[in-house]
């Protein structure tokens, strides 16, 4: 009897394997975007830079609020060496994800997407509570010298509103499920811990240390040397685009 | 029982296992040394385990090892929401386009109602229409 349950257990689990891998070698389980060159919406960073960061983000994500100082480091730690490209990716469960993105997309067209970018993460907590942040948002724009007009009008375009969902449907495709999702070269990190641990460790590979590492490290630069007198290089400059 | 751990597994091992990694990463009480082989494990667990479960291949077996599961996830996302103050739930960690959507709350109870399913199963010493009793004839 004992044989009986061991092949049936064999079989069972053999053919419950082989489904599962069959039907994940006829939809290709990962797909990862090409990399991104010439007229791109929203990036930071120089166009040749070695290493691109194709970002996939919801404003109203806690998660990718956290992924932000992760991103700021590595352009810090790299300068000039990065370019991180974003995608809009506002997730359904989100009740102001898709109101938040389509100011930003707005504010992209004014080009002022990255400082807008950076306060709608910077305050994600106060207007994700809101009863309604249109005014909010609204605010944030003029305080950066756009237009009430131009704002309120972009803010109704389903031009813009298309666009948003094109991206993210773009995403789709590449099985970006939830937020934030980076594509480093062949890496797909999910989440800012993940992008802390692998995504970093993918861009080392490419690049070596940090500059900042290289001049730690007491072996690597004799003292006398004229390196050690180097400091930290500016933060790279950001085209809006 | 037998359907939720199928459908849980099923949906993640049709997907970049890059994305379970990633929600599991956002537990940060699990350590991260274990992230990697969890995201590679879990996934065929839930699916085997559950569609044994269903076939009622050794039933109390497969039930016992379910419910540790669910007790497993209990701890994790109780602890996750105790010491952390949150658990991620809100950023697509069920899969955006999944139909099932949970609260950290509705989880909490799915978990509960499974752990007592798999113990209740276990504690059942025959298992009427189950392959087991076909296997035991």
């Amino acid at each position: 009897m004992k044989s009986k349950y061991m092949t049936t257990g064999v079989i069972l689990v053999a053919v419950l394997a082989g489904g599962i891998l069959f039907m994940r070698s006829r939809n290709g389980v990962s797909s990862l975007p090409a990399p991104e060159t010439g007229q791109v919406l929203r990036a930071k960073g120089p166009a040749d830079a070695p290493v691109q960061i194709i970002e996939y983000s919801d404003f109203e994500c806690p998660a990718c609020q956290k992924a932000q100082p992760v991103l700021d480091q590595i352009l810090k730690d790299y300068p000039g060496k990065i370019r991180i490209i974003y995608h809009h990716f506002p997730l359904a469960g989100h009740r102001w994800a898709a109101l938040a993105h389509q100011a930003a997309e707005c504010m992209n067209e004014q080009g002022m997407f990255w400082p807008y970018h950076d306060r709608l993460y910077a305050e994600q907590e106060q207007w994700s509570k809101l009863p309604n942040p249109s005014e909010t948002f609204l605010r944030y724009a003029v305080d950066l010298g756009v237009p009430v007009e131009i704002f309120a009008d972009c803010m109704m375009s389903e031009k813009v509103r298309r666009r948003i969902i094109e991206e993210k449907s773009q995403g789709e495709s590449l099985k970006v499920q939830s937020t934030p999702t980076f594509f480093i070269g062949d890496l797909r990190a999910v989440g800012h811990i993940e992008l802390q641990a692998q995504g970093r460790k993918k861009i080392e590979s490419i690049l070596g240390p940090p500059l900042a590492a290289q001049a730690a490290a007491p072996a690597a630069i004799p003292s006398d040397s004229p390196a050690v007198a180097q400091t930290e290089e500016p933060a790279v400059a950001i085209p809006a685009s | 029982m037998g359907s939720v751990f199928v459908y849980a597994g099923f949906s993640k091992l049709l997907e970049p296992i890059e994305n379970f990694r990633g929600i599991i990463a956002q537990y940060e009480v699990i350590p991260y040394i274990f992230v990697g082989p969890i995201a590679v494990m879990m996934p065929w667990i839930e699916f085997i385990g559950g569609a044994l479960l269903i076939a009622g291949y050794l039933p109390r077996q497969t039930a016992m090892m379910l419910g540790f599961l669910s007790l497993g996830f209990l701890v994790v996302l109780g602890s996750s929401h105790l010491l952390l103050g949150n658990a991620p739930m809100n950023c697509g960690c069920f899969g955006e386009n999944s139909w099932i959507k949970l609260s950290v709350r509705q989880v909490f109870l799915l978990d509960i109602t499974n752990l007592a399913a798999g113990f209740y199963l276990y504690s059942k010493k025959d298992h009427l229409f189950s392959l087991d009793s076909v296997l035991k004839k």
